[in-house]
C-alpha cells in the first residue's frame, strides 16, 4: 500500500523556553557527572531492587508449575520480572544482570509451553543472576561472566 | 555560532514506568540534570488521566507495561483532541532493541527510542535531541506523529523512503560529550 503525501504541521514548540542561543548546545560536563554520581549512589539500592525481581521470577516458575490454567499468566510474570531485570542491570553497573536478563527474556519470548526442561533452564538462569547479586559481581564479570554467559547458551542451544 | 545553553529548570517531564525502581532511576537522573517539575505514573491509563492537568514538556515511557503499554499510551496521547497533549514529545524507553521493535515504536508516534539499561548519558543524549530537533508532524490516513524522515531504519513496509530527501536537510551539532545512540528518531 503506498502512503498519500499527508499534511505536515509545525506545532508549537514546548521545549524552546529551556533553550537560549541558536548554535549547538553545551552541557556543562559538571552536569552529567552530577546526575551519574546520583545513579552511582542508587547502586547500593540496587541488589535490593534486583532480588525482588529474582524472588518475583521464583515465585512466578513455583506458580507456573502448580498450577498449569495459570501458566499463560505464569510465563508472563517471567517474562516480565526477566525484561525488568536485563533492562535495570546494566544501568546500575551489573552487566551480567542484562546479559543473563536479556539470555532468558529471548528464551521465554513467544513461549507458549514449558517443559520441564525448559524450567531448568529458567531456573539456571535465575540461579545466575542470583549468584551475580549474592557475589556482587558488577560489570561483565570478567572470565567468570563470559563462563556464566556460555554457559547458560550453551544449555539453550542443546535445548532446542 | 555561539553555544547554546540548556535551562532543564524549565521544563517539566511525565514518567510511566509500571518498575517503580525504573522510575526511581529517572526521576533521580532527571532532577539531578535539573528538571524540578516531575510526575510519575505507573501506567498508562493512569498517565492519561493526569496528562492534561500536568501538561508535560516531554513525556518518558515505558514500552512493556499492562494492560495499557507503551504503544497503546503514545497511539492514544497523538489522538488527544488537546494541541498540547498530541503533540508532547515522546521518549520511549525498551528492554528490546531488536530492529523492528524500534520500527514498531517509531510507528505509533513516538519522537525517540531509547533501549534499556538506562544511563544519565544516554537518556541526556535523547533529551537534547528532543529539544535540539523538533519535529514537523505528518498527518496521513494511516498515521499521526512526527515526522519519521530523520530515521535510519528505513521506511514502514509499502511506503515511500523519503529519507533521500531529508538526507539534503542541515544535520544538527551533536555535542561532543554525548555522543548519538541507536534511535527511533
Amino acid at each position: 500500500m503506498k502512503q498519500t503525501p499527508g499534511e505536515t504541521i509545525t506545532p508549537p514548540n514546548p521545549l524552546a523556553k529551556a533553550k537560549s542561543g541558536d548554535g549547538p548546545v553545551a552541557i556543562d560536563p559538571a552536569v552529567l557527572r552530577q546526575a551519574e554520581q546520583v545513579v552511582e549512589e542508587l547502586q547500593a539500592d540496587y541488589s535490593t531492587w534486583a532480588q525482588t525481581d529474582i524472588d518475583a521470577l521464583r515465585d512466578a516458575v513455583v506458580a507456573a508449575q502448580g498450577d498449569p490454567k495459570a501458566l499463560a499468566k505464569s510465563i508472563s510474570e517471567i517474562y516480565t520480572h526477566a525484561l525488568d531485570l536485563k533492562g535495570q542491570g546494566g544501568g546500575f553497573g551489573y552487566d551480567l544482570i542484562t546479559s543473563i536478563g536479556d539470555l532468558l527474556t529471548k528464551f521465554m519470548e513467544d513461549r507458549e509451553i514449558v517443559s520441564k526442561r525448559d524450567f531448568q533452564i529458567i531456573c539456571a538462569h535465575i540461579d545466575a543472576m542470583q549468584a551475580v547479586v549474592r557475589e556482587d559481581i558488577k560489570g561483565d564479570g570478567g572470565k567468570v561472566g563470559i563462563d556464566i554467559v556460555e554457559g547458560l547458551s550453551e544449555l539453550v542451544l542443546k535445548s532446542d | 555560532m555561539n553555544a547554546s545553553a540548556i535551562d532543564f529548570s524549565e521544563l517539566g517531564v511525565m514518567i510511566v514506568d509500571d518498575n517503580h525502581h525504573m522510575r526511581s532511576l529517572l526521576a533521580s537522573i532527571l532532577q539531578a540534570l535539573g528538571i524540578k517539575r516531575l510526575q510519575e505514573a505507573a501506567d498508562g491509563e493512569t498517565a492519561l488521566k493526569a496528562i492534561g492537568a500536568f501538561g508535560p514538556d516531554i513525556l518518558i515511557t515505558d514500552w512493556h507495561m499492562e494492560p495499557m503499554d507503551g504503544t497503546m499510551l503514545v497511539k492514544a496521547i497523538r489522538q488527544s483532541a488537546v494541541d498540547s497533549v498530541r503533540y508532547v514529545p515522546i521518549i520511549m524507553l525498551s528492554g528490546h532493541s531488536e530492529k523492528d521493535k524500534v520500527r514498531a515504536a517509531r510507528d505509533c508516534g513516538v519522537n525517540e527510542f531509547l533501549a534499556k539499561p538506562v544511563t544519565a548519558k544516554s537518556l541526556l543524549a535523547r533529551l537534547l535531541t528532543v529539544i535540539e530537533t523538533p519535529r514537523s508532524f505528518i498527518k496521513t490516513e494511516q498515521y499521526f506523529g512526527p515526522d519519521r524522515r530523520r530515521q535510519d531504519i528505513g521506511p514502514p513496509d509499502g511506503q515511500d523512503d523519503r529519507r533521500a530527501e531529508a538526507s539534503t536537510a542541515p544535520s544538527r551539532a551533536a555535542p561532543d560529550a554525548v555522543p548519538e545512540e541507536a534511535s527511533a528518531g
